[in-house]
């Protein structure tokens, strides 16, 4: 029986190496067609997007319905309409919603059956037993995910010449920890870092996932970009750190599991961009998937005093639950000067936080959640 | 335990008094007190009032040169600093003992070791000073007229509760709410004015969000008007963690007062967004209730402890800090500046 087993894990595993070859996508782009105007646009760094005014770079937020993908192809297909459509609306940074590598759970067998299941747990249970944790199905998945993952987004960005922030896939790092990771991908397709999630929700902890305890700073030709997720924009700390490390961009690629309230949903990223005067681009995963329901309106935001309506929204999507592409002008140059005015080093009160911090966070939270 | 509280809106004319604008924040309190409150928040900047002399408008000028509000407060307190504010303990003690209720005296400047202090005060309902917090970080027009900062925040146990101050626009500053929440605070008591705009993105971007990353509860009471000639924006609200509250929306209390700019931005930008909020703002909104705004202004709300301990319970957000990530990081990316020679 146990032999049995493991006959059918390697058969599985050859089979997910036979789907996720990434000649599949290499195919399925190469016949795809591309904009002329928009190759290399963002290689040439500071060359300005017609009509874009005095505005230094314009991103896109995309708003992703999850849906299972049945093969390297479908996923390719829909992240490749999604950039399409960033890029015609000129945007030279395209950043993808958190878990957008995670419909590509659709590769395994019989998970269409299981996936009205009332909970991600229990669909697992339904197809290998009560064993497993989630983040074991995505372990077996990984490579697979990888593949795919990789030369979809790197393949776009070098295909249209674009900045992609790639969303982000749960993977495990070297050391083998199953981490919810982001990734960045430059206009020539290069690979320029990675982004651990270093703050969760408790279902994550419940799937088996680690956080991580590092924040990149990723150069672009514009400025300084940070990619935390999600859950990362509940804490003040994580922005106030990035921005003082130098991002004056901080992608959130946000996957938000609950139904959408105006109100709850304004207590991630849109209160960070206010303290840390720093723009913010929020990618939306939206859709339903095992029991658990996705919502959110992408947006991107910035200080209110750098907004028209001075309400900190330069765009944002106008339903929560479907696709749709968002884009706005970010304008360095104003906000160097507003963070020059506002947030000048007599604004900080570095004698109380050493008197604080780190130290208060362990003698007060000796059992805090890990 | 759930508690009545009530912040106060300030809603100052000119023409009035110092002693007409007292004799209405005694006479809101009062009805407070009627109403079951045990605890009450008077505006930043109260303290003032108790610098102008007997019969002085609050359009007064001691300089008599039209100069601006630094200026113009320095002379105030130089001249009636130290009477000034035992005028104010005084009748603060008195108010509170007079009504039995835990009050939040709102602010005032005050000179000590020749610097100044923006200074806030809570006073029990014996009429005891149970704590001052001065304000921990200065915005550039508060250091234009001289404003130091405050070292350290407290955190006091009290029968109804941890309760902590949060002085001016220390509401700004994630850092001081975060330490105040890691400290235990479950109420946040923030007497808070300002140089105009203060309207609601303002408001959210403040206290209703530190509210929300730190699960306490807050109240701010706000001053709007003209004092020693600077234009000043408040609104005073009661805020809970959205799970709280109805709608969701986060809000306990809002003060009426300002209600046709949160109707209009909330109408602009997402009207099902004001589905919840408090009675008293949406019944203002369709009822058109105009200018005429009293001069104080009562918002009350329940503030309810067992339930915000249930929330925290199901949503331990503090538990879910990264504490090896902030050790990586904080204090450091600050800078590196002589803190030692920095201090006073």
């Amino acid at each position: 029986m146990k032999l049995l087993e493991l006959l059918k894990e390697k058969a599985l595993s050859y089979y997910l190496h036979w789907l996720s070859d990434p000649g599949r996508v290499e195919r399925l782009l190469n016949k795809k067609s591309y904009p002329k105007n928009c190759v290399a646009l963002g290689l040439s760094g500071r060359k300005e997007v017609q009509g874009s005014g005095s505005s230094d770079l314009r991103v896109a937020a995309v708003q992703m319905h999850l849906e299972l993908m049945p093969s390297a192809e479908a996923y390719a297909e829909q992240i490749y309409r999604l950039v399409r459509q960033a890029v015609e609306e000129g945007a030279q940074l395209v950043a993808f919603p958190e878990d957008s590598a995670t419909g590509l759970l659709g590769l395994l067998p019989g998970i269409k059956k299981v996936a009205g299941a009332g909970s991600l747990e229990g669909a697992i249970t339904e197809m290998a037993g009560d064993n497993l944790r989630v983040a074991d199905i995505f372990r077996f998945l990984a490579p697979a995910t990888r593949r795919i993952y990789e030369a979809t987004f790197s393949g776009l960005a070098r295909r249209f010449g674009v900045y992609l922030a790639a969303g982000s896939a749960i993977l495990p790092d070297a050391t083998g920890r199953m981490v919810n990771l982001a990734h960045f991908y430059g206009p020539d397709g290069g690979l320029l870092g990675t982004q651990e999630k270093c703050h969760f929700i408790p279902m994550e902890w419940e799937w088996g996932l680690q956080t991580g305890d590092n924040l990149q700073l990723f150069s672009t030709p514009w400025t300084k970009v940070a990619i935390p997720i999600c859950m990362d924009a509940s804490y003040f700390e994580t922005f106030r750190i990035v921005s003082r490390l130098g991002a004056e961009i901080v992608i959130i690629p946000t996957a938000n599991p609950e139904e959408y309230n105006f109100w709850k949903a304004l207590r991630g990223i849109w209160p960070r961009v206010q303290e840390a005067l720093v723009y913010g681009v929020n990618p939306c995963l939206v859709g339903e998937l095992m029991g658990i329901k996705l919502t959110g309106r992408a947006g991107i935001f910035a200080p209110l005093q750098l907004t028209g309506n001075g309400d900190g929204i330069l765009a944002q999507t106008n339903n929560s639950d479907q696709e749709e592409v968002v884009v706005a002008n970010l304008d360095l140059g104003t906000l160097r000067r507003l963070r020059g005015e506002e947030k000048g080093e007599e604004d900080f009160n570095r004698q109380l936080y050493e008197r604080y911090f780190p130290g208060i966070y362990d003698v007060v939270l000796p059992g805090h959640v890990s | 335990m759930v508690l009545k509280a009530v912040s106060l809106q300030l809603n100052l004319r000119e023409d009035s008094s110092a002693e007409e604008v007292l004799g209405n924040l005694s006479r809101g309190l009062a009805a407070a007190r009627a109403g079951g409150a045990g605890l009450a928040l008077l505006p930043a900047f109260t303290g003032l009032l108790f610098l102008l002399s007997e019969g002085e408008r609050l359009s007064f000028d001691p300089t008599r040169r039209g100069v601006s509000f630094g200026p113009s407060l320095k002379i105030l307190l130089g001249e009636k600093g130290r009477t000034g504010e035992a005028s104010f303990l005084e009748s603060m003690a008195a108010l509170a003992r007079q009504n039995s209720l835990f009050l939040g005296a709102g602010t005032l400047p005050v000179f000590r070791d020749g610097k100044m202090y923006h200074r806030a005060y809570l006073f029990s309902p014996e009429g005891k000073l149970v704590g001052t917090q001065d304000q921990t970080h200065t915005t550039p027009w508060e250091r234009s007229w001289g404003l130091a900062r405050g070292e350290g925040v407290e955190v006091w146990p009290t029968e109804i509760g941890r309760l902590a101050l949060l002085a001016g626009s220390d509401i700004w500053y994630p850092e001081v709410s975060r330490i105040l929440a890691l400290l235990g605070a479950e109420v946040v008591l923030a007497p808070v004015t300002m140089p105009p705009p203060y309207g609601l993105w303002q408001q959210l971007a403040g206290l209703w969000q530190e509210v929300q990353q730190n699960q306490f509860l807050a109240l701010e009471s706000g001053l709007s008007g003209r004092l020693l000639g600077q234009e000043l924006v408040g609104r005073s609200a009661v805020f809970a963690p959205c799970e709280m509250t109805a709608g969701e929306t986060g809000f306990l209390g809002l003060a009426a007062s300002q209600w046709e700019e949160t109707w209009r931005e909330l109408t602009r930008v997402y009207p099902a967004a004001l589905e919840g909020l408090p009675i008293s703002l949406r019944e203002s909104a369709s009822g058109g209730k105009g200018s005429g705004y009293p001069e104080v202004e009562v918002v009350s709300a329940d503030l309810d402890l067992p339930g915000r301990e249930a929330v925290v319970q199901a949503y331990p957000l503090l538990k879910l800090l990264n504490p090896s990530l902030y050790r990586r990081y904080l204090p450091g990316i600050y800078g590196k500046g002589d803190v030692r020679r920095e201090g006073r």
